[in-house]
């Protein structure tokens, strides 16, 4: 069986910074792996723990080096990194259209991926790859196991969860209520240094400049000015304050 | 000389880095306040292979260099002492002392699976009435047949309670001071050794420091590390990499004081401004920065001497001797910048404080380091050959013996 993960490298949420003078993210801003995509990637390696005839396979799109090198130490046998600026360039569906050209020359049982990147956020590749390469999709995976070849996943929605079953090919695309993703031990980055990555580009995935084009283009980046203002209540007695104040918190559904 | 860390490297300082940001710094402030040891964190670094990091691959460890063992011992101090602690008594002067020293059947006995960290392990040299005199111990070992009768007792060691494995040091005859000693390695379980706490320390409140007690405990003669009077050469090249470790560590708790001073800096105004723009505030930055970056280089080449199997007991005397005044320094500066807040626990830099000042003491006072660079300087000292030199990192393995 083979099991690619799609992986992104992504500004660290936690320590973007936006330029105000070019809307673009602050150079130097450390990058991180997608966290969606190594929930997708834990339970990629669980998949392969309880079967010995797994092959998995990271697959990024982008400057992606480290995330790649620690899906490796994690546990994934190889990686190709599709490194292209055209490609880098361009929106989603171009992101998917590689991605689809990649895969389909690669073949696959399943592929995981994260719900969504926490940069470009839109979710929408897995699903894009489901319409390009005719395969099911279940989006929002909370839970997964097989059985007997079918791979009954839980898909969270409003108020509950869904349990799906699927046969492969399929696509799941993993929340972060999956698993606990697991950290590279150092027996695994030691590994690592002897799985191979292989690198391609738009022209060895033989797609055209047609394909590669975005139809989306990015405008600038901003903060939000903060406008929310405090609300202080002067010259009201404690209780009528009081009476105030549980309305205000009551209508905000707050208690 | 190239500054640039390789690939590798900067993995193996994420992951370390990644553990103990997510696993203990959100609960040390509490762990630190209660003085509660968790040793669940230890059995999780062993899970991960911390605990086995520069030992070679073949004795079931991760064969990394030294340069990635400093950074480990940065990342995890940058959180807590008592994390790097670990590295200190369990990989720098248990594991790499036993790897330098151990016959072969020892080290498949007992390294291995300390690398693999299936066990635990401490050092037990200091004593109530002996540590920088460490000639001077009176942990007595009898020779009987094949055994040594142990009597005597340890103190200030890191791990007491939770070790598997002990790495001590007794006299054979008082008399002969240092060239009388032996080395010994005994396993919890043995009849007559007891372990103990010890409570009231400044610091590091959240590792486990005890004493070890030793009534007649008999040990087997294929327990003994190297031959009988070498036991103080092994003591001494163990603390060369048990300094290490403390001096990488130091460089770990200078960062988080410094980055906390830094982001207290741009949050606390006063006079109308950030505190960052007044400048004596400034000079304290600045002298963290400049502890940092100087100690940083200063392990980095005792580092770069032990990848390559080459004595390094001046330069790593220095690194630890500079990193933990440093250390101390940048703490207390945080606490200044921080003001009354930095006098509370609230903060965290009263426990950097704290923790750094045990090291202006540990492996090697202070003053016993300004000796030891004066003497080297003065001609005084030199280092001379050992029957067992300190192996050097795996990857330098085949170089240092072409060398040879």
């Amino acid at each position: 069986m083979k099991i690619v993960v799609l992986v992104k490298q992504v500004p660290d949420p936690n320590a973007v910074r936006f330029d105000p003078r070019t809307g673009d993210i602050q150079s130097g801003t450390p990058q991180v792996a997608n966290e969606y995509d190594l929930h997708a990637m834990e339970a990629a390696i669980q998949l392969k723990e309880r079967r010995d005839d797994v092959e998995l396979v990271a697959v990024s799109l982008g400057q992606a080096r480290e995330t790649l090198n620690r899906c490796l130490a994690m546990g994934a046998d190889r990686a190709v990194a599709i490194e292209d600026a055209t490609l880098a360039a361009g929106d989603s569906t171009v992101t998917a259209r590689a991605l689809a050209a990649l895969l389909r020359a690669e073949g696959f049982d399943l592929l995981l991926a994260g719900q969504e990147t926490s940069d470009g956020g839109t979710g929408t590749v897995g699903p894009q790859l489901a319409a390009l390469l005719d395969v099911p999709v279940v989006s929002n995976v909370v839970a997964l196991e097989e059985r007997d070849g079918v791979f009954v996943a839980q898909r969270e929605i409003e108020d509950g969860r869904q349990v799906l079953e699927v046969t492969p090919p399929a696509i799941l695309c993993a929340l972060s209520g999956l698993n606990e993703p697991r950290y590279p031990s150092l027996k695994g980055i030691m590994a690592a240094r002897r799985k191979p990555t292989e690198t391609k580009t738009a022209a060895d995935l033989g797609l055209s400049a047609a394909e590669a084009q975005a139809r989306v283009t990015w405008g600038p980046l901003f903060q939000e000015e903060e406008t929310a203002e405090g609300i202080i209540l002067r010259d009201v007695d404690a209780d009528s304050a009081v009476d105030q104040l549980v309305a205000f918190l009551q209508e905000r559904k707050l208690i | 000389m190239d500054f640039e860390l390789t690939s590798e490297q900067i993995q193996v300082r994420d992951m370390v880095r990644e553990f103990a940001q997510r696993e203990v710094a959100p609960y040390i402030q509490e762990w630190d306040a209660k003085g509660e040891y968790h040793p669940e964190v230890l059995y999780k670094m062993g899970s991960l292979g911390i605990l086995g990091l520069p030992i070679p691959e073949r004795y079931g460890g991760g064969g990394f260099d030294y340069v990635s063992f400093a950074l480990a011992c940065e990342e995890l101090e940058a959180v807590d002492t008592f994390l790097r602690v670990v590295m200190s008594v369990h990989v720098g002067l248990n594991s790499l002392t036993l790897h330098q020293w151990a016959t072969e059947e020892q080290k498949q006995r007992w390294l291995v699976p300390q690398a693999k960290g299936e066990k635990l392990a401490t050092f037990g040299l200091t004593e109530p009435g002996a540590g920088s005199d460490a000639g001077n111990i009176q942990t007595r070992a009898v020779r009987d047949g094949d055994y040594y009768i142990l009597n005597g007792e340890k103190m200030w060691i890191s791990l007491a309670n939770t070790a598997d494995h002990f790495l001590v040091f007794a006299t054979l005859d008082p008399s002969k001071k240092h060239h009388g000693l032996v080395a010994l390695m005994l396993e919890r379980g043995m009849e007559g050794l007891t372990t103990g706490s010890i409570h009231g320390k400044l610091g590091v409140r959240a590792g486990d420091t005890g004493w070890l007690n030793f009534q007649n405990v008999r040990v087997p003669v294929e327990n003994r590390i190297g031959e009988e009077g070498e036991g103080f050469k092994i003591a001494m090249s163990a603390i060369d990499q048990g300094r290490f470790t403390v001096a990488a560590g130091a460089v770990g708790l200078i960062r988080a004081a410094m980055e906390a001073s830094i982001k207290y800096c741009h949050e606390r105004e006063a006079f109308g401004q950030p505190i960052g723009k007044f400048e004596l505030v400034q000079q304290m930055i600045a002298k963290m920065v400049a502890g940092y970056e100087a100690s940083r280089l200063l392990v980095m080449r005792a580092a770069e001497l032990k990848n390559r199997g080459i004595r390094n007991t001046r330069e790593t005397s220095l690194a630890k001797w500079f990193a933990c005044d440093k250390a101390f320094e940048a703490a207390n500066d945080a606490i200044q910048i921080h003001g009354a807040y930095g006098y509370s626990n609230e903060y965290p830099v009263e426990r950097y404080m704290r923790n750094a000042r045990g090291a202006v003491i540990y492996e090697g006072t202070r003053e016993i380091h300004q000796i030891l660079q004066a003497e080297y300087a003065l001609g005084y000292r030199t280092d001379r050959p050992l029957r067992c030199p300190q192996p050097p990192a795996q990857a330098w393995e085949s170089e240092a013996a072409a060398r040879a």
